[in-house]
């Protein structure tokens, strides 16, 4: 269920860009669209599935530990 | 040109204001930064020179490169490296919208509503940012000439209503521990204020850039005269002890109103104002981080990218999980300031030194 | 085109998100809470008494049916058990059928044997969680929290508000003190300070009345750190607030000074004090200067006191009575090593340079503190009549 709801929202923002983009020929546009997108989807989808995503906190207050006295 | 907008100096203030004001009516982690006693009221002035000396690698790196944003100049000093050090900042930006969806929904359930899932927050917030990032920057500017005085208003107004629970006695004795833990004080709401990097994305499209120099030295005075008014009232209706442990020590001194038997209950101004600042707050740093990546792969317009790059806010903050206890670990002074300062202070430095030394850009007096 | 297509959508999203909170909470789903006492068992459990208000019968019933049988109490009462505070709030739902309301309960009493045993692991919930309000006012039971809530009153349909109306009606005499979660948490939090609470006891009144007993306000209950040690009774409890500065009102009854066998009465109109802390010698001495005003308020005797002289031989005989009452609070606290007064935050304004020395051993520094009580009252007006009706001439 989850997952098909995400699916709709990807398809419908995808439905909603390139097809104007693909008229007007932004070309560059369209692939850093594309690039955004599927970063996009991989991220919630790993989130929707169950799977425990790194968080980007610890590893930043791990390093500053490290470096700071 | 990818925003053809412009915004006048006032305006940039208030963005900045709204967006670093609105997040200390919360947290306010300055109590709690050495010598986090009753001093704080004073030794934050020590702010304002501090503010300033982080601005300047932003004000000379500006002078040099006028037309040009943090992320143009950026690649035009270090050549190659400069996609990626956009990109750091990118993910910088990123990672800070992240915490600043985090606060606004962790405050929601902690405060307001403890059984909304917090999820539901942030997908609100980040759709109505991405509505407001979509008209660019001129109505980014308009919205925080809108808001600031709200704001402002609401901030003055409880606290003129707390006059009566004010106990200047609080503040006493003065300088306990003498001035020289005022530079501690002083840094962490510098640290805190990664807006700095977010003005100097938006310079260029300041209408008169001979203002430059206004933004850089009355934003710091009006943020610094805010967070005296919100610590001074703090301390004084709870004292130091009380106020360091709330987690929101604003919210619970406006909780605290009373004027006679029919004017209580007012938080929910608090809560109106916070809603209203952080949207601006983030749809400001939405706004950045669209504009860098459409500059740093020269596009045309940003806009395609705000409804991907929303997924990807929502995702992100998602990864940050909801741990308070965690995460107020990872926003205290030992260890987010040093966090911001590498990026507001180190690698702005490296980059002046740098444009310094291989000649580039203009210098024009 | 696209436009338009945007805005259909987010009229869509708005509509879904927007019809109302997620957390709404209507008034026919809730139970208010009108009164909380807070008891500790012999074994350790909390045993929570929750007043419940009953809109429906508050709306329904006239007052003055009230008492002839009609209309019925607007109020009923929860007696819930668990090891914690929230853990007995969570059980009350099973004899609850609606959800417990916590944002209009100004009245929170604590039992003797709880307040005994410790404020602080009782009050932890009310600091941490979002809902009861800071500025409710609390108690501390002679007795058992129970009886208090349980007990009905005369005037109000709601004994809860009757209690909430006692504390804000003590200013009147100053003889118990006024005191809201918020000025507890102050005093709490302090390392020196020791907290004190209005006292509530429970007061037969004379047979044939409807209601058998009423909740009264009995002075004050005196706590070391967190921990119930001692009642101070009216006196000592005026003595405590003259100190702090904190007399609002109330009558001094002090003998005439043309006759003694005859008793005068002082009204005070405004008090205010002044602490000021020395160190001497390394041995801290306080002086406390208490100034009031008062008027004359009433006469017993038949002589004639509109004159300087009597006037002046009052204000002595009023600063006489004042100090009498803080001499007796303080002693008190001084022999149970209890610092009600804030000397200690006195001491840390003036001396921060010597007070983390003092504060390792503040309770036996302010026992045997030396406290100068100095105190400049006056009276001023007398009243709209300025002799008694069958005044006598003053024998020469």
């Amino acid at each position: 269920m989850k997952v098909f709801v995400l699916l709709l929202v990807f398809a419908l923002i995808a439905l909603l860009e390139i097809p104007k983009l693909i008229r007007k020929k932004e070309w560059p546009e369209l692939i850093t669209f594309s690039i955004l997108l599927t970063i996009g989807f991989i991220l919630s989808f790993l989130q929707v599935i169950g799977v425990e995503l790194p968080n980007p906190n610890k590893g930043i207050e791990k390093l500053i530990k490290l470096l700071t006295p | 040109m990818l925003e053809g907008g412009k915004i006048s100096a006032r305006q940039m203030i208030l963005l900045v204001f709204v967006s670093r004001v609105i997040y200390w009516i919360t947290s306010l982690p300055v109590l709690l930064a050495p010598p986090a006693n009753q001093d704080v009221w004073i030794d934050l002035w020590m702010a304002v020179p501090i503010y300033w000396i982080v601005a300047l690698p932003f004000y000379f790196l500006a002078k040099r490169f006028p037309q040009q944003s943090f992320y143009e100049y950026t690649q035009a000093i270090t050549g190659k490296a400069g996609p990626w050090l956009g990109i750091l900042y990118v993910l910088f930006l990123l990672h800070i919208t992240g915490l600043t969806l985090t606060n606004f929904s962790e405050f929601f359930t902690t405060a307001v509503m403890p059984e909304t899932p917090s999820l539901f927050f942030v997908i609100s917030l980040t759709l109505i940012a991405a509505y407001a990032v979509y008209h660019g920057i001129e109505v980014l500017g308009r919205l925080s000439e809108l808001i600031a005085p709200i704001i402002m208003i609401a901030i003055i107004g409880v606290v003129l209503l707390l006059v009566n629970d004010m106990n200047l006695q609080e503040l006493t004795p003065f300088l306990e521990k003498g001035i020289y833990p005022s530079i501690f004080t002083g840094l962490s709401p510098v640290g805190q204020t990664i807006e700095i990097i977010e003005v100097a994305i938006i310079l260029p499209f300041l209408n008169d850039l001979r203002k430059t120099k206004k933004v850089f030295i009355y934003a710091p005075l009006l943020l610094v005269f805010f967070l005296f008014i919100l610590t001074f009232s703090e301390l004084t209706v709870l004292g130091d002890d009380l106020a360091k442990t709330y987690t929101y020590p604003f919210y619970n001194i406006v909780r605290l109103i009373h004027v006679g038997d029919f004017l209580e209950r007012i938080e929910v101004i608090h809560v109106t104002i916070w809603i209203l600042g952080m949207f601006v707050k983030t749809a400001f740093q939405y706004y950045v981080i669209v504009l860098g990546i459409g500059q740093l792969f020269h596009l045309k317009s940003y806009k395609p990218l705000i409804l991907p790059m929303g997924i990807i806010i929502v995702a992100s903050t998602n990864m940050l999980g909801s741990n308070v206890v965690a995460f107020r670990e990872f926003l205290s002074f030992e260890i987010y300031d040093w966090y911001t300062m590498f990026f507001i202070l180190f690698i702005p430095s490296l980059l002046l030194l740098t444009a310094v030394l291989r000649k580039k850009g203009e210098y024009s007096k | 085109m696209k436009k338009r297509s945007l805005n259909f959508m987010l009229c869509l999203v708005l509509s879904f998100t927007l019809t109302g909170c997620w957390n709404r909470n209507e008034l026919n789903t809730l139970a208010v809470i009108q009164a909380l006492g807070i008891d500790m068992m012999e074994d350790g459990q909390i045993n929570l008494t929750i007043q419940l208000l009953k809109p429906g019968v508050l709306q329904g019933a006239p007052a003055q049916t009230k008492g002839e049988g009609g209309g019925g109490p607007c109020v009923w009462i929860a007696t819930v058990k668990g090891k914690t505070i929230t853990e007995a709030i969570r059980n009350a739902t099973t004899q609850v059928d609606r959800r417990l309301f916590a944002s209009q309960n100004k009245v929170v009493v604590i039992g003797e044997t709880a307040a005994q045993s410790g404020l602080s692991p009782l009050l932890d919930y009310y600091f941490r969680y979002n809902k009861p309000r800071e500025l409710a006012y609390i108690f501390v039971a002679k007795g058992k929290a129970e009886d208090i809530i349980n007990a009905e009153n005369e005037q109000e349909k709601v004994p809860g508000k009757a209690i909430e109306n006692l504390a804000k009606a003590s200013l009147n005499t100053s003889k118990a003190p006024e005191v809201t979660f918020h000025d507890l948490q102050r005093s709490l939090v302090s390392k020196t300070s020791s907290s004190f609470l209005p006292g509530l006891e429970l007061v037969k009144r004379p047979a044939g009345t409807t209601i058998e007993k009423q909740v009264e306000l009995c002075g004050t209950a005196i706590f070391k750190k967190d921990k119930l040690v001692g009642w101070f009774d009216g006196k000592e409890s005026r003595g405590l607030l003259w100190v702090l500065g904190k007399v609002k009102s109330g009558i001094l009854v002090v003998k005439s000074p043309e006759d003694e066998s005859q008793k005068v009465v002082l009204e005070i109109i405004r008090a205010s004090s002044k602490i000021t802390p020395e160190l001497i010698d390394g041995k801290p001495t306080v002086t406390v200067e208490v100034k009031e005003e008062g008027n004359l308020g009433e006469q017993m005797s038949s002589v004639d006191l509109s004159n300087p002289d009597a006037f002046r031989e009052l204000e002595d005989k009023q600063a006489e009575a004042i100090k009498e009452e803080i001499n007796a609070a303080l002693s008190k606290a001084q022999e149970w090593g209890v610092d009600l007064f804030k000397f200690g935050t006195e001491y840390h304004r003036k001396f921060p340079a010597e007070y983390p020395e003092l504060e390792k051993n503040w309770e036996e520094e302010f026992k045997n503190m030396v406290v100068n009580v100095e105190i400049d009252a006056k009276v001023l007006r007398e009243g709209q009549a300025s002799k008694p009706i069958r005044a006598e001439k003053k024998t020469e």
